[in-house]
């Protein structure tokens, strides 16, 4: 009985203690907290909700139940006045490094997420890019033509009113498509990405614009099946990318987002298209890359809402003399909806359904349907 | 004939004086009731916050806070309106025995929009839901005891 009320204890109360702690040290205050969350994903077949891992060869196979609470995470914040203005500061982790075995342990590997200080109007560290959808769909699985990228960078931001504006120099990083259909990535970029941004807050939802400049470069690269190159090229790529709510009955709102560019590449749904192509003698050719999602989201009462939803991300490979074409990804599309219910703040129980289509290069497509019960506590 | 005219204009006159007053009675009533599902929607958009996966936990708090300043602003509108009402106005909703009540309660309310806005500005962001709550049970205790709704 004891050792029954000991677990209650660890599991309810502990979360709520961490959450009203906070610890002063001379000027600073340091917070902790976190989240556990367990998904339990079915999917038919077995795979995954992203734009290059939708399995092509599943014919007749049933699919898979697989349970994992390597999202849960723990974070430090601290808070320091300073004649700067407050100076914060973030360290996350999560444990979605090195993936762990289901047989025995299920020990998966810490994971750097965030580590960054704000101090006046400058960013400093790694974290969420300037370039990342501001408005994103209030769904489990992430839209299929997820803008999101986390990586170092330094930043500036304006803040106003009714309206901020970032100026943003963050990592780079060329990924290109090769003739055997593989995306490499040379390793030899010189400068940053340079990314603005202006984010609108009008009483009727919230407006996002994001621009990019990226100067992509190979050096002597290595192609996939080891050629060494003996050349240099480089090649100038630019995106955008803009988002926005729209609120409508009650507190339900509408949101939209659509981004296009010339080697936008790695920004567009988690690195499944490439900046542009290379050629056998190292050549840069930069590729157009779109996509699109919109949701509704309904609020059924405080506690309970619904979002129904549909994405879509393409891209126009230079595949002329490319081999290996399904491995060349072409479009993917995917329809969600949810049931999100909190049931104690800081709380959710969702379920969603997402049904999901990836067509590559050779004309191949292929389906994945898929449905998440997770259960997450922030605390 | 001409004295049967000019009653029947005074008194339609009358009605629609009338009208107008409780015209402009409604409107305030209604502004108040907008004023209202504002602060509210307010709130709700701060509950959700929490479960925007996208964004960092600063980011959250920059959400946050830009939320809670709008809050505390939409407040000091409220109770600044409130200052511009006259007493015999007031009387054509609440009781006058509640008058001295009502503006207390604003006095009140004014203090806790400047409460928000203070830990808001100041990135003391888990001090916010304390100060909310206080916010509500001063608009509760308006209500329940002044309104009587």
């Amino acid at each position: 009985m004891g050792n029954i009320i000991k677990t209650i204890f660890v599991i309810l109360v502990i979360p709520t203690l961490l959450s009203a702690i906070d610890i002063k040290h001379k000027d600073t205050t340091f917070s902790i907290g976190g989240r556990i969350q367990l998904e339990n994903i079915f999917g038919w077949p077995e795979g995954s909700h992203s734009a290059k891992s939708i399995p092509l060869d599943s014919v007749g196979e049933n699919g898979q139940l697989s349970m994992n609470a390597r999202y849960s995470r723990i974070w430090v914040k601290a808070i320091t006045p300073t004649e700067y203005g407050v100076a914060r500061t973030l360290i996350e982790t999560d444990f979605a490094g090195v993936k762990g075995t289901e047989v025995n342990t299920n020990s998966h590997g810490l994971r750097l997420r965030h580590a960054y200080t704000q101090v006046g109007n400058w960013t400093i560290g790694q974290t969420n890019s300037a370039f990342n959808a501001y408005v994103t769909l209030d769904i489990l699985f992430t839209a299929i033509d997820d803008t999101f990228v986390r990586q170092p960078l330094v930043r500036y931001s304006y803040e106003g009113k009714n309206i901020s504006y970032d100026i943003s120099f963050e990592q780079p990083e060329t990924t290109l498509i090769d003739s055997k259909g593989e995306i490499i990535t040379p390793q030899d970029d010189v400068l940053p990405d340079i990314i603005a941004r202006v984010i609108y807050y009008p009483e009727w939802g919230d407006v996002a614009l994001s621009l990019m400049g990226r100067y992509i470069v190979q050096d002597h690269a290595t192609l996939s099946d080891g050629t060494e190159l003996n050349s240099k090229d480089t090649a100038l790529g630019w995106a955008t990318n803009f988002s926005t709510r729209v609120k409508t009955f009650g507190l339900d709102d509408i949101r939209l987002g659509i981004h296009y560019g010339v080697g936008m590449g790695r920004y567009l749904a988690y690195d499944a298209y490439a900046a542009g192509s290379i050629s056998d003698t190292g050549e840069i050719k930069l590729q157009e890359s779109y996509g699109a999602n919109i949701g509704y989201r309904h609020r059924w009462n405080k506690k309970l809402r619904s979002t129904i939803s549909f994405s879509y991300a393409g891209t126009d490979n230079n595949s002329d003399g490319m081999i290996n074409l399904d491995k060349v990804n072409k479009n993917v599309h995917s329809s969600q909806i949810n049931l999100l219910w909190i049931p104690i703040p800081h709380s959710l129980v969702g379920i969603e359904y997402a049904d999901a289509t990836r067509g590559v290069e050779s004309g191949v497509e292929s389906d994945i349907k898929m449905v998440n019960l997770l259960f997450r506590y922030d605390f | 004939m001409i004295l049967k005219i000019v009653f029947t204009y005074i008194t339609a006159l009358f009605m629609l004086s009338g009208c107008m007053y409780k015209t402009e009675l409604d409107i305030k009533e209604l502004g108040h009731k907008k004023d209202v599902l504002e602060l509210k929607s307010i709130m709700e958009e701060i509950d959700v916050v929490v479960y925007d996966n996208s964004k960092s936990e600063l980011e959250l708090d920059n959400v946050r806070r830009r939320y809670a300043i709008n809050l505390a602003q939409k407040i000091k509108i409220l109770t600044t309106k409130s200052k511009t009402i006259s007493d015999d106005e007031l009387k054509q909703t609440i009781a006058p025995e509640n008058i001295g009540k009502f503006h207390k309660y604003m006095e009140e309310l004014s203090k806790n929009g400047d409460a928000i806005y203070e830990v808001a500005n100041n990135y003391e962001l888990k001090k916010l839901d304390k100060k909310i709550d206080d916010m509500k049970q001063t608009c509760v205790s308006c209500h329940t005891n002044v309104r009587g709704y």
